[in-house]
C-alpha cells in the first residue's frame, strides 16, 4: 500500500516536471534575441517618451528598449526576469527620476549591472523645477493641510509637460551618449539639434493655439497633479486635481476633500475637467457629475499611446493634449497649421 | 541556448531561487498546521495586517522591516486574545482584526498622500531582493523552524485533537499563541521577499496539495517543503524563459500542484 502510494507519487512528480517542462520550452529567438544591438550602443529607458528622446539623439547609434512601453504606465510597474537582463546588457540607463518610476532604482541596484543609472530630472538644476503641489499655493487662506506629506517635498517629475524642459533634457541626453561614445559626438549633436528644432517649432504651434483660448478659461482641473510645468508655460492657472497627487498610485480623495474640490471648481468657474488616460478617471469623473461640469477626452501625460492611438509620438501627445484643452475651453485649433 | 541560459548568473535571479528556498520551507511546513487547523485565512490576514504598522515606521522614520514585524506581532496576538474563550471564533478574531488593522493603515496613509513607498512591502518583488532581505528572511524562517520544533510533539497533538491534548496536561492556549506568532515571523519574512498574494500562497497551497496525499504530519510536511520548492523553483523557472510576471507564474505552479494532487486523489483514492 504504501508503496503503491510512493510509486504513484513519483510518477505524479515526474508528469509534473514533464508537464512544466514542456511549458518552458518558448521560441527562445522571440525571447532573447541574439546579440540585438549589434554594434550599436544598447540603451535602456524607464518610459515610452524617454525612449523617443534616446532614440532621437541616438539615432542609428543606439538601440533603446524601453521596460514600460506604450500604454504603460511607469508609476506601477512590476519588473520581470527580462528586465534584469536588459539592464545587464544596457551601456547606460535611463530614468527621470524624483520617484516617477520609484521601482527602477530598486530594480538597477539588484541587477547588479555595471550601467550607470541616469536620472535625467535629479540632474537638473533645482531652480528650474517646480514644487510637486502647485495647485495649493494659492489657497493659502483656507486650512488644508491635508496635502501635506512627505512625497510631495520632491518636485514634480513631469518636466515634458513644458518643451523648453524637454529640451533640456534633450541637451543631457546628448550631453551623456557624447560621454559614453565620444566618437559619434557630432552625430549626436547634429541629431539633438534636428530634434531641438522641431520641439522649438511645436513650442511655437502650440503657445499660438492656447492664445486663440479666452484668458478667464485658463484654468486646469484635471486627474492628477501633472500639470505644474504646462501652466507655467501656457500660463494656465491650476484649479487643482482629484487626487491631489503627482502619482497615480495614491489613496482616493476623502468625502470632505471631495466637497472642498466641488466648492473650488464653483468658485473658479471652471465648465470642463480633464482625466488622464490610464489613470483612474472614477474621482474625476464623479466630482464632474456633482460640479455639473463637462468631461474632456482624455489626456496624454505619462506615457505614449499605441501607434493607432491619438499620442503615438511625444509631439503627438503635446498636440492632441493642448487641442483637446483649447477645443473644451473655447479656443480653435488651425488645422493647416499642422 | 546559450544567450538563455546566462541570465541564471546574475545574482538577482540567484538571490530569487534562493529566496523561494528561505521563504518557501518555513511557509510550506506552517502551512501544514495552517491547514490542519482550518484557519488558512490567517496568511492573507497577517500579509495585510502589516501595513499599519509600515505606514506608522514611515512616517516616525524607523525601518519598515520593523513596522511590518511589531505590526504582525500584535495581530497574532490580538487574535489570539479576543478569540480566548469561544464567544468569537478564531477564524471571526482573524477577519476583524485584519480588516481592522488595514483599515488603521489606509486612514494613516492618508497622512502621507501617496501608495509607493508601501509599494515595495505590499507588493514585494522577488527580483529586488538584497543581502540584507535575504539575511532576514533567513533569520526569521530560521528561527519559526527552530521554535516549532522544540515544541513539535505538542504542537502536532493540540492541531489534531486539542480537547485530548488539554485533558493530558499540553498548555493549549499557550501554544496557540506560539504559533500565531511563529505564523507572524514567517509571514513578515516572506511578503518583504514576494508580496502579499505569494505569501498566502506559499503559505496555504503546498501545504493543502500534501494535506490530499497523506494524513502523516511529519510526511506532510515534507511533502508541502518538496511542492513549495517544485512550485516555487518551477514557476520562477518558467518565468525567466518566458518573461511572465515571476510572482504569478510561482503562484500558478503551486497551484498546478494542487490540481494534480487532487486529481491523483479523485482517481487513486476514491
Amino acid at each position: 500500500m504504501y508503496f503503491l502510494f510512493a510509486k504513484n507519487l513519483f510518477r505524479l512528480i515526474s508528469l509534473s516536471a514533464i508537464l512544466l517542462l514542456a511549458a518552458c520550452q518558448p521560441p527562445e529567438a522571440e525571447v532573447w534575441p541574439e546579440n540585438p544591438g549589434g554594434n550599436r550602443l544598447q540603451i535602456v529607458t524607464s518610459f515610452s517618451l524617454l525612449q523617443e528622446w534616446v532614440e532621437a539623439v541616438g539615432g542609428d547609434a543606439v538601440v533603446v528598449r524601453s521596460f514600460v512601453g506604450p500604454e504603460g504606465d511607469p508609476h506601477t510597474y512590476q519588473a520581470r526576469p527580462g528586465d534584469l537582463r536588459k539592464m545587464v546588457d544596457a551601456a547606460v540607463v535611463f530614468g527621470i527620476g524624483f520617484e516617477f518610476e520609484s521601482w527602477l532604482p530598486r530594480l538597477h541596484r539588484s541587477s547588479e549591472t555595471p550601467a550607470p543609472l541616469i536620472l535625467l530630472a535629479e540632474s537638473l538644476p533645482a531652480e528650474s523645477l517646480l514644487d510637486g503641489h502647485h495647485c495649493d499655493e494659492h489657497e493659502h487662506g483656507h486650512d488644508h493641510h491635508h496635502h501635506h506629506d512627505h512625497l510631495h517635498d520632491l518636485p514634480d517629475p513631469h518636466l515634458w509637460m513644458d518643451i523648453r524642459m524637454t529640451q533640456k533634457l534633450i541637451d543631457l541626453i546628448e550631453a551623456e551618449l557624447t560621454t559614453i561614445q565620444p566618437e559619434q559626438a557630432d552625430v549626436f549633436a547634429e541629431n539633438a539639434k534636428a530634434y531641438q528644432e522641431k520641439l522649438t517649432l511645436l513650442d511655437r504651434q502650440l503657445v499660438s493655439w492656447i492664445s486663440t483660448v479666452p484668458e478667464e478659461n485658463r484654468k486646469l482641473f484635471t486627474g492628477h497633479d501633472v500639470f505644474a510645468y504646462f501652466a507655467e508655460r501656457f500660463g494656465f492657472e491650476v484649479i487643482g486635481s482629484a487626487l491631489g497627487s503627482a502619482s497615480t498610485e495614491t489613496k482616493d480623495p476623502g468625502a470632505g476633500e471631495i466637497r472642498e474640490l466641488i466648492q473650488r471648481i464653483r468658485d473658479s468657474g471652471v465648465q470642463v475637467v480633464f482625466p488622464e488616460a490610464g489613470s483612474d478617471s472614477r474621482a474625476v469623473r464623479r466630482i464632474a457629475e456633482e460640479a455639473d461640469v463637462a468631461v474632456a477626452p482624455d489626456l496624454y501625460t505619462d506615457y505614449l499611446s499605441l501607434p493607432d492611438g491619438p499620442a503615438y509620438t511625444y509631439t503627438e501627445m503635446m498636440r492632441h493634449n493642448v487641442r483637446t484643452i483649447v477645443e473644451a475651453l473655447g479656443g480653435t485649433v488651425a488645422d493647416e497649421d499642422e | 541556448m546559450s544567450e538563455a541560459l546566462d541570465i541564471f548568473s546574475l545574482t538577482a535571479v540567484r538571490r530569487a531561487y534562493l529566496a523561494i528556498l528561505l521563504v518557501g520551507i518555513p511557509c510550506a511546513v506552517m502551512g501544514c498546521f495552517v491547514v490542519l487547523r482550518r484557519m488558512a485565512f490567517i496568511g492573507d490576514a497577517l500579509a495585510h495586517t502589516v501595513l499599519p504598522g509600515i505606514v506608522i515606521a514611515f512616517l516616525k522614520g524607523f525601518h519598515l522591516f520593523f513596522g511590518a514585524l511589531v505590526a504582525g506581532i500584535i495581530t497574532s496576538f490580538g487574535i489570539g486574545w479576543l478569540s480566548r474563550r469561544k464567544e468569537v471564533r478564531e477564524d471571526t478574531a482573524i477577519g476583524i482584526l485584519f480588516t481592522a488593522m488595514f483599515a488603521l493603515g489606509i486612514l494613516l496613509m492618508g497622512q502621507t498622500g501617496s501608495f509607493r513607498d508601501f509599494e515595495g512591502i505590499l507588493f514585494g518583488n522577488i527580483l529586488y531582493l538584497d543581502r540584507l532581505t535575504l539575511q532576514a528572511m533567513a533569520v526569521l524562517g530560521g528561527l519559526s523552524l527552530l521554535l516549532l520544533a522544540s515544541v513539535f510533539k505538542e504542537m502536532e497533538l493540540v492541531s489534531y485533537d486539542p480537547s485530548y491534548a488539554q485533558t493530558i496536561g499540553i498548555k493549549t492556549e499557550k501554544l496557540r499563541y506560539l504559533l500565531l506568532l511563529l505564523l507572524a515571523f514567517t509571514v513578515v519574512g516572506a511578503i518583504q521577499a514576494v508580496g502579499v498574494i505569494l505569501t498566502s500562497a506559499l503559505l496555504i497551497t503546498p501545504a493543502a496539495t500534501a494535506a490530499l496525499l497523506t494524513k502523516k504530519l511529519p510526511l506532510m510536511i515534507l511533502l508541502a517543503s518538496l511542492f513549495a520548492l517544485l512550485g516555487g523553483w518551477g514557476g520562477l523557472t518558467f518565468s525567466v524563459f518566458t518573461n511572465f510576471p515571476s510572482g504569478a507564474a510561482i503562484v500558478l505552479a503551486c497551484t498546478l500542484f494542487f490540481g494534480l494532487a487532487y486529481l491523483y486523489r479523485s482517481v487513486f483514492r476514491k
